[in-house]
């Protein structure tokens, strides 16, 4: 079965298409701001004379390289390329401004291939059971997972807890916008239609990231890269190589975030960021260009976005909003999700899950050609470079849904951006916060309704039970170790 | 002496933009129905709780690292560079003249003003890149991607 599919993936129509949705999904993923859902939702329409695995096979290769080409804007500019990539400027743009540039594009552009090969070994393997596991878990312990994310916020606050604190707090705020999800409530949209929707992520962190980076390299002149240098992409490569466990601890966050319906490619990379971080015996040096603090995100985005088709191919639940576009391309092709999907279309699961794996090699190819030529970038001159960014900035913004109030709502967070950066205050919390909010919100509250009222829901069933207590001791045990080094020195 | 007063005064507006955005969320709590206001009420009292607690700490600190920092904001500009209030200002100026103006016209001003504001000198450059990279990004977004950039109402 699995060498009938792997001819028919091979087939000349599916390999051009492999190419040509690449292609389409670096050039896409490379634009701030446009992520996976852009590219894959603008090629849907495309699919529709192919038959099933070329179709299947055009958007896994368009879904894989746009996650992957997202990366290049994070680094190279700090402008996120798509939500799923924020993560990625925090250590990947000191790496180009430190001169750099190739070797974090190397850490990217290998670590993406290997975390979309860990997602992929997944999917063929244990996917029924880590699908199994997965539909165990209800409200109660999805909020528990929840907080266990959030309280990385201590990590992410890089020793200002309570500003850290302060701004996650913000951030979540900011994530009640819109509609309650309970009562459906229309909830501080201080009379704006446009806020009933909630406040959309992607123009929220090309302000935060973008826009206010023109306005602190507006300030200094020069280049990006501040030594006129940007390394070599092998080096990246070497790096990686050298990495093994971040490699491994990464790309279990990814898969696992894959699988969770509502954990998804937005929290991925910070997740497994801020766990490497708590897993480094250097925390201090994430944010100053250390290459772990490219190679966690870097590796957990690619993996996440293929355990993502998971329970998409596996029971036809979609995690994610770019996997209800794949489940709506296989009903439009007559392919049912689910157990059938596997017992009645003969080798066209096969077909397809090798077209996935091509779709790695495919965006690796082609990656290393491009970064080697798209690092120079950081050695344009910032007064013709910087507006270019606010222009591909507001483009960006306005594309995705054709709202001016996006545009304004990117402006006002560039302004937030540069106040927070100029006064240290730790940006990453308030993404964070953004970014889970819904989760813990809609969660406590479905636990609650489970629970009749209850709080003793989170403390009764045991999975929520023990990844509470996993969080509780875990901040514990950094606390202590904060402690004992902030101590140390005034021994000595 | 008068940075000084700059950077005290744009750290005091960033800490009323972010506690301006908690006090109006909490206001805001108390208009709602129970379920949909209980968690933000939650997290917006937390959150100004813990904002109090880092402003009294902030207000304890030594002023000498606040001073620092001024004296290096205020050392003397780089070439090739502006004040950030000047670029939030053109970025402001861009999105207006866009709405105005249309998306092809604004950027193409925006793409040659700011770069000379910065102090680029080199005309023959800055035209053909101005020039080219409006029409790429136009021709692509609005022929490829199908986006409907704003035609500008002084058109219309």
């Amino acid at each position: 079965m699995w060498l009938e599919g792997l001819l028919t993936a091979l087939q000349p129509v599916n390999i051009l298409f492999l190419i040509l949705g690449t292609i389409f999904g670096l050039i896409i993923g490379a634009l701030p701001g446009l992520g996976p859902l852009f590219a894959v939702a603008l090629m849907l329409p495309l699919t529709y004379g192919m038959n099933p695995a070329t179709a299947i096979i055009l958007l896994a290769a368009v879904h894989a390289a746009t996650a992957y080409g997202d990366s290049f804007a994070s680094i190279l500019i700090n402008t996120p390329g798509g939500v799923g990539s924020v993560a990625s400027c925090w250590d990947g743009y000191p790496m180009t401004q430190k001169g750099q540039a190739g070797v974090a594009m190397g850490i990217s552009t290998l670590g993406s291939f290997l975390g979309g090969i860990l997602g992929w070994i997944s999917l063929v393997s244990i996917s029924p059971l880590l699908m199994r596991l997965a539909l165990r878990l209800g409200p109660p312990e999805y909020f528990a997972i929840a907080i266990m994310a959030l309280s990385l916020l201590t990590l992410a606050s890089g020793g200002q807890i309570l500003k850290g604190i302060f701004l996650g707090g913000i951030g979540l705020l900011l994530s009640f916008i819109g509609s309650d999800p309970i009562t459906a409530q229309a909830r501080f949209t201080f009379g704006s239609l446009y806020l009933q929707d909630g406040l959309p992520l992607a123009p929220v962190v090309l302000g935060l990231f973008a826009l206010s980076q023109v306005l602190v390299l507006s300030e200094h002149g020069g280049t990006i890269a501040q030594i006129q240098s940007v390394g070599k992409v092998a080096d990246g490569f070497k790096k990686v190589l050298q990495l093994p466990k971040t490699v491994l601890r990464a790309g279990l966050v990814g898969i696992f975030m894959g699988i969770m319906p509502a954990l998804g490619l937005s929290s991925a990379g910070i997740v497994a960021y801020f766990v490497e971080k708590r897993a480094s015996s250097y925390p201090e040096a994430f944010g100053t260009g250390e290459p772990r603090g490219v190679l966690a995100p870097e590796i957990a985005k690619n993996a996440c976005i293929v355990g993502d088709l998971i329970p998409t191919f596996t029971f036809g639940i979609p995690g994610s909003s770019v996997a209800a576009i794949f489940l709506a391309a296989m009903t439009m092709h007559g392919l049912q999700p689910g157990v059938q999907f596997f017992e009645r279309s003969g080798t066209l699961p096969y077909t397809v899950f090798i077209g996935i794996l091509l779709a790695q090699f495919s965006f690796f190819g082609l990656g290393i050609v491009l970064a080697r030529h798209i690092i120079k970038t950081v050695l344009i001159p910032n007064e013709l470079l910087l507006p270019v960014i606010v222009m591909l900035s507001f483009v960006a913004s306005f594309a995705m849904r054709g709202y001016v109030e996006d545009v304004i709502v990117t402006l006002v967070f560039g302004f937030i951006g540069y106040l927070l950066n100029r006064f240290k205050y730790p940006t990453s919390c308030l993404v964070l916060g953004l970014v889970l909010g819904g989760l813990v919100e809609a969660n406590f509250h479905r636990s609650l309704l489970i629970g009749r009222g209850s709080y003793a829901i989170f403390f009764t069933r045991p999975i929520a039970l023990t990844i509470l207590s996993l969080t509780a001791l875990a901040m514990a045990w950094s606390s202590v170790k904060t402690w004992a080094r902030s101590a140390s020195p005034r021994e000595a | 002496m008068a940075s000084y007063k700059r950077i005290s005064f744009l750290e005091i507006l960033l800490l009323i933009i972010l506690c301006g955005f908690a006090l109006a969320f909490l206001l805001e709590t108390t208009r709602l129905q129970q379920t949909a206001a209980l968690f933000p009420r939650l997290v917006a009292e937390a959150s100004l709780f813990v904002f109090v607690i880092a402003l009294a700490f902030r207000l304890l600190k030594s002023g000498e690292a606040t001073v620092q920092h001024a004296t290096s904001i205020s050392a003397k500009k780089p070439p090739n560079a502006t004040s950030f209030g000047a670029a939030l200002t053109l970025q402001a100026a861009y999105l207006a003249a866009v709405f105005l103006l249309g998306f092809p016209i604004a950027t193409l001003m925006y793409l040659v003003v700011c770069p000379r504001f910065m102090g680029y000198q080199r005309w023959r450059i800055l035209l053909p890149y101005s020039v080219l990279l409006t029409s790429a990004v136009f021709l692509a977004f609005a022929y490829v991607l199908h986006v409907r950039f704003p035609g500008g109402l002084l058109w219309r």
